[in-house]
């Protein structure tokens, strides 16, 4: 059986994308909790100020790379100097299909994996438990 | 006064005096070859000394090597065998020794007494008079005279004209050396400026710090006549050499001169007469003096105007060849991303409209289609309109007055500067004109204002500052604000990127710069900007 999620991040600044990934996850049903932000920098100050007053981290991110502010290497980049990068399970879910992009996804200890888009419902969790 | 009296008193008579007067009139240049003097030389001594055969024999490594021997009973000019030196050791050292070998009577002389069996016997030879000839002090021949008389006694007077024979001939094979080595000097010489002439590569010789020759390929290419090249120091030279080059050059030059190398190679640019400058490289080659001061600075000078000119060209093509291949990978960037993403949006769209049964969620579902559908159309009349931009640059360019232009702009956004509050500073003289594509200047100014208009300041007056002057044959253009600005230590390398949005700013399409530094690059120019945090920005943009 799958694995369930307490609290699911979902950074990406596409609102169309964010809303039919939501759609996908609860009809999955194994996402308790799916918070989303539209840019790395959202993100990571919410992450800090839960770590700071130690609240319950997010169990699995779905980081996008493209957006405004802070993109995805960048937060990647800012995590990587933080106590909880290992707490965070970064996938990475991005439209491109650049070989040089997943590859340099690879060299993130804190990314799990590397997911395409489009997001379909029918293989999602396999992609987590890799 | 008779000829007989000039003789008064005098070894020689009339006979010896025209002799020897021929002689002396003689040159080099009279005679067919050294041979021929040989053989004058001889007859001379045969006639001048009444004697049946006169020899002149030289030293060829220890032995003496006959040259010419004339024989007046037979009328004849033959060589004789060589005299080994190793066989007649007495001989030899007689003649090393002394001034003459005086022997009146052959059978007497302890000095010839080794050449008796082979050489005076069965010539019949009765009386000899041999006599040495020096170089430098060394012995380099000998000339004989042979007689066959008894009791015969050899004069002064034969010994003094012998003597007198002995040096013409002594000086005229000294002529005829020089003669020689004069020839293959004029050879070597012509062979030289055959070279140097025809060269492409011009040559140089720097002697005490001063131009000593010059071959013409070298000053004719730099417009100067010979004797203004001659004229040249070290210091003239340097002076010619492009600025851009001079330190770099000179300080090569010295640094190898300090190391004593012998050979090295330099690129610069050399100033001709008329101002134009030639790429050259030179290959030096330097001699030192015991005390390691360079005495000839030698240089074979390549014009290699052609050769920089095509690294010219090749360097520019690699540059516009990465500027395409950015370009080529910022497109694939944004296939990648933003034609993508759509497309993504829109198979995720289908794959809920079929998992699901309900119409209301369909509806919602064909909604965000619709949306979605529109966005892909926009993002693809954006690559266009970019790709467009490639390809129309032979649109035509005319004439614009900046001010008139900035003003008309101006005027669209009247109602937002308005409202906003906003204090409009333009600084451009009446008369500034400029030569471009009037739609695109209109757009990149445009651009600027409305960004400035977009991202002005919440906290004090905000105000737009539009700045234009000549400068240098360009024009150059100041938009400045004070507003919100745009942190550069983060998005300095994606400022002017496609689709790049630096602030939360819902209607930010990512496109205004990335299509301004298109136009601006399409017109030639350049844009470049200053920015911070809460103070503002100035863009600068050179046209």
């Amino acid at each position: 059986m799958f694995k369930n999620y307490q609290l699911a991040y979902i950074i990406d600044d596409d609102p169309v994308f964010v809303l039919l990934f939501k759609k996908i996850l609860t009809k999955l049903g194994k996402f308790d909790a799916i918070v989303n932000f539209e840019n790395g920098q959202l993100a990571l100050d919410a992450i800090t100020n839960k770590h700071k007053n130690k609240e319950t981290l997010p169990d699995i991110v779905f980081l996008d790379i493209n957006m405004p502010i802070l993109d995805g290497w960048e937060f990647l980049k800012l995590v990587e100097k933080h106590q909880f990068k290992d707490h965070l399970n970064i996938y990475m879910v991005s439209s491109s299909i650049d070989n040089s992009e997943i590859k340099k996804s690879k060299k993130y200890k804190s990314v799990k994996n590397f997911i395409s888009k489009p997001i379909s419902a029918k293989d999602f969790l396999q992609k987590l438990e890799y | 006064m008779s000829k007989s009296e000039i003789n008064k008193g005098l070894l020689f008579n009339q006979d010896h005096f025209n002799l020897l007067i021929k002689l002396y009139k003689s040159s080099f240049l009279d005679y067919n070859g050294i041979e021929d003097i040989y053989k004058t030389i001889t007859e001379t001594a045969v006639k001048g000394l009444k004697i049946i055969r006169a020899s002149y024999w030289e030293i060829e490594g220890e032995d003496l090597v006959c040259k010419d021997l004339y024989d007046a009973t037979a009328k004849t000019h033959t060589i004789e065998k060589k005299l080994i030196a190793e066989y007649l050791p007495v001989y030899f050292q007689a003649l090393k020794d002394g001034i003459a070998i005086v022997a009146d009577d052959v059978n007497s002389n302890f000095y010839i007494r080794e050449l008796k069996e082979n050489y005076i016997t069965p010539l019949g030879i009765k009386n000899m008079l041999d006599i040495p000839i020096r170089k430098d002090g060394k012995l380099i021949g000998v000339f004989c005279c042979e007689h066959n008389k008894e009791n015969g006694v050899w004069t002064e007077t034969d010994l003094a004209f012998a003597r007198v024979l002995c040096d013409i001939l002594n000086l005229m094979i000294e002529q005829g050396k020089r003669r020689e080595l004069e020839k293959e000097l004029l050879e070597t010489e012509r062979k030289i400026s055959l070279i140097t002439e025809n060269s492409s590569d011009g040559f140089v010789v720097i002697e005490n710090k001063k131009v000593t020759f010059a071959s013409s390929s070298y000053y004719k290419l730099l417009g100067y006549s010979e004797n203004e090249v001659l004229n040249f120091t070290i210091e003239d030279v340097f002076n010619n050499i492009h600025k851009d080059d001079l330190n770099k050059t000179k300080d090569f030059i010295y640094e190898n001169l300090g190391l004593k190398n012998k050979y090295f190679k330099y690129q610069f640019r050399l100033k001709g007469k008329s101002k134009k400058y030639f790429w050259r490289e030179d290959s030096a080659c330097v001699i030192y003096d015991d005390n390691g001061n360079y005495t000839k600075y030698l240089i074979i000078s390549r014009d290699i105007s052609a050769i920089k000119l095509a690294e010219e060209k090749a360097t520019k093509l690699v540059a516009l060849s990465k500027n395409l291949n950015a370009k080529l990978a910022n497109f694939t960037h944004i296939v990648s991303h933003n034609i993508r993403s759509n497309t993504s949006n829109i198979s995720m769209l289908i794959d809920l409209i079929e998992d699901t049964d309900e119409y209301a969620e369909k509806k919602e579902y064909f909604q965000l289609l619709k949306q979605n559908n529109n966005k892909l159309s926009e993002t693809i009349s954006h690559l266009n309109e970019t790709i467009d931009l490639q390809f129309t640059s032979k649109k035509r360019k005319t004439e614009i007055n900046v001010k008139k232009e900035i003003a008309s702009i101006l005027e669209t956004y009247k109602n937002d500067i308005k409202t906003n509050n906003i204090s409009v500073e333009v600084t451009v003289a009446a008369d500034l004109i400029l030569n471009t594509i009037p739609t695109y200047f209109e757009s990149i100014v445009s651009n600027l204002i409305s960004n400035a208009i977009k991202y002005k300041s919440l906290h004090k007056k905000p105000f737009i500052k539009i700045k234009a002057l000549k400068e240098k044959r360009k024009t150059v253009i100041f938009v400045e604000d004070n507003g919100i600005g745009i942190d550069l230590m983060k998005n300095k390398d994606k400022i002017f990127g496609m689709y790049k949005t630096f602030h939360n700013n819902s209607d930010a399409v990512g496109l205004g710069l990335f299509m301004i530094k298109n136009k601006i690059e399409v017109l030639g120019g350049t844009i470049s900007l200053e920015s911070k945090l809460g103070k503002g920005t100035i863009f600068k943009i050179i046209l």
